[in-house]
């Protein structure tokens, strides 16, 4: 009973700390000051966040906060809202569901699903300025690849956050 | 078959009709659901924490890195200042002929009158063809879509959505936005609007000009307050340079807003205005 009660306590916290991070991650990228490079983009690393967790805590986790990082990024920018939640829901479920039967745990693994989130992101981002504003898409896709450059770096660091909190938070046989 | 029927594709399709229903809402009202809304109200006092933090750091650290540039713009302004001390008094002058004129011809007096909302740049948003922030006030604090955004040097945007402790910003560098401007020098209406290719440079673009037109490097452009969308007068920037199109049939000006949007701390949002030109 006890072994049970210090398992839930311990997926409480780590739900928690899960979603102080994402929060902490949303606000720390729009903060004033911090948009990068040398075109001063705003760095998203949230699918590489959200595919960590997935990995670690599976679908379910992934999911649910997938969802809620796309409703905090349509707070900021004017795509349509729920479509950044969709997406990154998606991203969550399929990591935490289907990659991890033929990936392993692996930094490797979560930056590989991350980049390819941003791949097909940067091709729907192509696409819909292309078709409504006119914007050629190979310029987009520029714009994408260093917003995906600098993403992946402070992904990276999500990454190392997540494992860790899982390492701390999960019993040694439950790893 | 069975997938179908597990749990997994049960949360699934609640995620996927919860977005879907998100994004049909957004599409008929054009407004964020009162989730998102909620979301934003609790999150945006974090923003602010954290904006505050970064710029504590910033200013101390900035003490030391940025003394050289700080000493330059410095010179530059005097500079400035004295230029525009010389044209103050022509002003004056203009400005109390204009005056006696319109006691003369019964005219009424120009008048502006504001009403404004003080808000703090939570975030700054850069994204691929996105330029936009998102402020510490809403709908709570009377701000409404719509609604201007400025700063002491002129507009920089207009709210595109808000909830009841935050609002979005478009920003003019943004290339959904888009508004009529005069030429303050000529009085040619003209439309502003965001580039992509020059937004990476801090400018927008004013579009659709003749190849001579009369408009050049240093020109003031201002909001035109036609159909009382934003008011008169409101500077949005100053020309840069002027260049052909692609075709080689338009021209178009390159702009550079009044403030640096990256660096902007403190805004006014104008909840309502009446302007008497």
């Amino acid at each position: 009973m006890q072994f049970t009660l210090s398992v839930d306590r311990d997926r409480l916290i780590k739900t928690v700390l899960y979603f102080l991070l994402v929060t902490l991650a949303y606000a720390i990228c729009g903060t004033r000051g911090m948009v990068w490079g040398p075109d001063m983009v705003t760095v998203n690393p949230m699918p590489f966040i959200i595919a960590a967790i997935a990995f670690y805590e599976g679908p379910y986790m992934g999911g649910g906060l997938g969802l809620y990082a796309g409703l905090l990024l349509s707070i900021q920018s004017h795509t349509h809202e729920g479509f950044e939640a969709l997406v990154l829901a998606m991203l969550g479920i399929l990591c935490g569901s289907a990659a991890v039967l033929f990936m392993r745990r692996t930094f490797a693994s979560v930056m590989v699903c991350g980049l390819s989130f941003m791949a097909v992101r940067g091709i729907i981002s192509s696409i819909y300025y292309q078709l409504f504003y006119g914007i050629p898409w190979q310029g987009i896709m520029v714009e994408y690849l260093k917003i995906t450059f600098l993403s992946a770096l402070a992904g990276a660091l999500g990454w190392v956050i997540v494992s860790n909190i899982h390492r701390r938070f999960t019993p040694k046989g439950n790893y | 078959m069975k997938f179908l029927r597990s749990r997994l594709f049960a949360f699934i399709m609640c995620i996927v009709l919860l977005c879907v229903g998100l994004m049909l809402h957004s599409a008929y009202t054009g407004e964020s659901s009162r989730l998102t809304r909620l979301l934003g109200t609790v999150v945006t006092p974090v923003q602010n924490a954290v904006a505050g933090a970064f710029d504590g750091v910033n200013g101390f650290f900035g003490y030391f890195y940025r003394y050289s540039s700080l000493v330059e713009e410095n010179r530059r302004l005097q500079e400035e200042l004295a230029e525009y001390r010389e044209m103050e008094q022509k002003y004056l002058n203009a400005i109390n002929e204009n005056t006696e004129l319109r006691k003369l011809t019964g005219l009424k007096a120009k008048y502006r009158d504001f009403d404004f909302e003080l808000c703090q740049v939570a975030s700054v948003y850069r994204g691929s063809a996105q330029a936009g922030m998102v402020l510490s006030k809403g709908s709570s604090a009377g701000i409404e879509q719509g609604d201007t955004v400025m700063t002491r040097g002129g507009m920089i945007g207009y709210v595109s959505d808000l909830g009841p402790g935050y609002c979005e910003v478009v920003t003019v560098l943004d290339v959904a936005f888009k508004a009529e401007a005069k030429v303050a020098r000529t009085r040619e209406t003209v439309i502003a609007e965001g580039d992509f290719q020059l937004m990476g440079d801090g400018y927008f673009r004013l579009s659709y000009l003749s190849p001579d037109c009369d408009i050049q490097e240093g020109d003031i452009i201002e909001t035109s307050g036609y159909a009382g969308v934003y008011p008169q007068g409101l500077i949005l920037g100053t020309v840069k340079r002027v260049e052909l199109d692609s075709s080689g049939l338009m021209a178009y000006a390159v702009v550079q807003p009044v403030e640096d949007i990256s660096e902007v701390r403190w805004v006014y949002a104008v909840k309502d205005f009446e302007v008497v030109d």
